[in-house]
């Protein structure tokens, strides 16, 4: 009885708190989507928003905002409005390129690994395991060290380190449906491996593909702000997390209120970028896969 | 709001404690400054760059030294004398200098140290001219004798001052000196003792040596300590001064304009080059392609962009306007795109991409640099390839002579102008950063050997500027600017702070010269009490 009591006193707030987030998860994806809407028309639109050439050197060094830069120009004289809405580009097109490669990557494998299963199946989840045991960070910035600060480069290191995660995903996924009878009967008749991949698997993996790309897209964004933060950045591409090491190079740059127009700009840039796709992920998740079998 | 008023209390606090801290605290216990990494450990070899032999100069010492004067002061050597064909210094050493370890410094410790340095070339420290050297000997119990293989005019301000010496009886069976990081590679017969060190945080910690031979050090101890913003560390107390390179406002010196704060300022004698190398089979063989490159690269925008306009803009003949050899009438390429590309054209450059290799550690403020220097180069259709590296491949990268254009700084540029014959002679020996590689002039050859033996101001004056000419036309480098610098300290800590003239230890433009914390004076070899 009283183990029995303990147990509803536990669960209860937990309940009702998974309740109430089912219930704002309508606003919450609706706040992703927008969010992240906003940015990607910064990106895209960027040449046309932006009142300067972030590269040219428009204005005095560490102009104050006014009617000519409206969030002052940094220690070179550029504008640092128009860097901010350049730099919405860098770490999209890191986020989409890294959670592409993610995605393919862990389709590659685990579904390879997945569908022969066997020796083959082993061999490749043991290097995913050595992948996943890795520390990522330190990882990145040895490799990023090694091959040259490169956007690409960095963008395709983080898909290798994030698609372990997603190929295991995938894996345990292709092994659900390689049992099931409709996949055995469709071999019988001689179907092709890419046939009943395509025909009988994608749709079943598609919830946890979307999921999983939004989930890396974020993952990489966070990354590329602290790597560009750490000076490991690709230095030609201006990045918020680069805006943001610049200022902080400024020495005294917190003593005056310079922090609020060339500090927080790309820090909340980063931090809202990463809530609309964790928001947006939280969505897709819920939407696609209510059961909450995946990760 | 309430950052003031946490200010208020910081400026109370520190009212109350540094009235009493002047009263209790002489000499100085504790002087914590900023720290950082890749300076390397502090053992004769195993130090990088003029931070770095900072460290190792708190540790050992040279057989003269300077003071704020600029003037050559005893050190280990109490006397020198020249002899009359110019060629043989006779140093004559101190009494009863101890080793850290209790052994006794002699005669032979300083003999083996420049015969080491002369059997391993390219370990003792880059502003030392260990190349002129000839020959070593001990003439009598406490006299060294050192033969030049020429007159040398500043071999006192560029070699006795710099060479580290250290002790035989530890040193003599090392093979690799650099890697060599036993406890005892940290014994000298300096002021301090080195405690503890990491390279990686960038923390070193030195400790008087109450055995000194000047006696027990004013500064007690030593702290390099990492710091992430300066202007903070010092206003919360963290460190009791800091130091800066350019790129100064008025507005980080502000906080600092009232007691108990003092800043002192020096002229330029770091600077930022465009190295090119000449040894590469690139379109920068042709002078016209360096010429046009000077054209293109905006100086004055540097100056004010990079510097905030504290320090100057590059001389094309190397020196700066800090250095009393310094030409001002060198050819000067005005910031001219027309000109560059024109230029360009003639010497039928067709767009290969040229390698720009630089760091990003920020403590060189390089791809600031880098931005401002292809804006230009990008307008006249020179196109880069960017090969970005730390500062430890950078610096590699520049003695191995791989790379194409290097960005590099370094100081040391008010101390003797036979840096330039270091740097610009066919047959210097010197490798690293200061060399310009590839490059060969005879005429400049023939004035770089002709005035280290010229002891006549006048006449080395002369051959000194005649160089800095022949460098403007030749392009070998590309100096871009020079920094201002500045030292903001707390006086009550510690009030002693000096540029030293010309720069210590060969030329090193810190306000780090060990004498003002051994002796707590600005001259003279006494210690305050």
């Amino acid at each position: 009885m009283r183990s029995n009591f303990l147990k509803a006193q536990t669960q209860l707030p937990e309940r009702t708190f998974v309740r109430e987030a089912r219930r704002a998860s309508g606003t919450e994806g609706l706040i992703g989507v927008s969010l992240l809407a906003v940015f990607v028309t910064a990106a895209l639109f960027a040449p046309l928003l932006a009142p300067y050439d972030p590269a040219a050197f428009v204005g005095r060094p560490l102009e104050r905002p006014g009617a000519a830069f409206l969030l002052g120009t940094n220690d070179v004289g550029q504008d640092i409005l128009s860097e901010l809405l350049f730099g919405a580009r860098v770490s999209l097109v890191v986020a989409v390129g890294a959670a592409v490669g993610t995605v393919l990557l862990g389709l590659l494998v685990g579904g390879v690994a997945g569908y022969l299963g066997g020796w083959v199946d082993a061999a490749l989840m043991r290097g995913v395991d050595v992948l996943l045991a890795l520390p990522q960070l330190p990882l990145i910035i040895l490799i990023t060290t090694l091959t040259g600060a490169g956007l690409a480069q960095m963008t395709l290191t983080m898909a290798l380190l994030f698609s372990p995660g997603m190929a295991r995903i995938i894996r345990a996924q292709m092994f659900n449906q390689r049992g099931r009878a409709y996949v055995k009967i469709a071999q019988r008749f001689g179907a092709s491996p890419l046939y009943i991949f395509r025909r009988h698997m994608l749709p079943h993996l598609a919830p946890l593909l979307i999921v999983g790309l939004v989930t890396a897209a974020g993952r990489a964004a966070a990354m590329e702000a602290g790597l560009a933060f750490l000076g490991l950045g690709d230095p030609s591409a201006k990045s918020w997390g680069l805006m943001m090491r610049y200022a902080l190079n400024l020495p005294g740059l917190l003593l005056t209120d310079r922090w609020l127009w060339w500090l927080l700009p790309p820090g909340l840039c980063i931090t809202l970028l990463i809530l609309a796709l964790t928001f947006t992920g939280m969505r897709l998740e819920k939407r696609l896969n209510p059961g909450g079998q995946s990760s | 709001m309430v950052k003031f008023r946490h200010f208020r209390f910081i400026l109370l606090m520190a009212l109350v404690f540094g009235l009493f801290g002047t009263a209790l605290a002489q000499p100085v216990d504790v002087l914590r400054l900023p720290g950082g990494g890749y300076w390397g450990h502090p053992s004769p070899f195993g130090f990088n760059r003029g931070p770095g032999y900072m460290h190792a100069s708190l540790v050992f010492d040279t057989l003269v030294w300077r003071d704020e004067s600029g003037q050559t002061i005893p050190w280990l050597a109490t006397a020198w004398s020249l002899s009359d064909d110019q060629l043989t210094w006779t140093f004559t050493l101190r009494e009863g200098v101890r080793w850290q370890d209790g052994q006794p410094f002699t005669a032979d410790d300083v003999v083996f140290s420049i015969q080491y340095y002369l059997d391993h070339p390219g370990t003792a420290w880059f502003m030392a001219q260990v190349d002129q050297i000839a020959s070593v000997a001990s003439a009598s119990d406490n006299q060294v004798a050192i033969t030049l293989k020429r007159p040398f005019a500043p071999f006192l301000q560029t070699t006795a001052e710099s060479l580290l010496i250290f002790p035989r009886h530890i040193w003599q069976g090392v093979d690799d000196p650099r890697a060599y990081v036993e406890p005892d590679a940290f014994i000298g017969s300096g002021a301090y003792r080195m405690v503890e060190y990491s390279e990686a945080e960038g923390t070193y910690l030195f400790e008087a040596n109450p055995d000194f031979f000047l006696g027990e050090p004013y500064v007690r101890r030593i702290e390099f300590v990492p710091t992430s913003d300066n202007i903070l560390a010092l206003l919360n107390g963290d460190v009791a001064a800091f130091d800066q390179f350019g790129g100064v406002t008025d507005e980080m010196l502000a906080p600092f304009q009232s007691a108990p704060y003092q800043v002192r300022t020096a002229p330029g004698e770091w600077g930022m080059f465009l190295f090119f190398n000449l040894e590469a089979d690139t379109p920068l063989r042709d002078v016209r392609v360096r010429q046009a490159i000077a054209h293109a690269v905006d100086r004055g925008a540097l100056r004010e962009r990079i510097l905030f306009n504290f320090g100057d803009v590059g001389s094309m003949g190397f020196l700066p306007p800090a250095n009393p050899f310094y030409n001002p009438d060198v050819a000067d390429y005005a910031y001219d795109l027309d000109r560059a590309r024109a230029l360009l054209a003639e010497a039928g450059y067709d767009g290969t991409p040229i390698k720009l290799s630089y760091s990003t550690d920020w403590i060189m403020a390089s791809p600031r640099v880098v931005e401002i220097v292809e804006s230009g180069l990008s307008e006249i259709g020179i196109s880069l390839e960017h090969v970005v590296m730390d500062q430890a491949a950078i610096d590699a990268a520049a003695v191995e002579g791989n790379y194409e254009i290097g960005i590099f700084g370094f100081g040391g540029l008010g101390g003797d102008p036979d840096q330039l014959r270091r740097g610009f002679a066919t047959d210097s020996p010197t490798r690293g950063f200061s060399r310009a590689l590839g490059y060969s002039n005879p005429d400049f050859d023939a004035l770089a050997n002709a005035q280290i033996s010229l002891t006549d101001p006048a006449e080395r004056r002369d051959a000194i500027y005649k160089m800095q000419d022949i460098l403007a036309q030749d392009l070998p480098v590309l100096p871009l600017y020079y920094t201002a610098r500045v030292v903001v300290f707390n006086a009550e800590v510690f009030d002693n702070w000096y540029y030293t003239p010309g720069g210590w230890g060969g030329g090193i433009p810190m306000p780090y010269n060990k004498h003002q914390f051994i002796t707590g004076l600005p001259t003279g070899l006494s210690i305050r009490q």
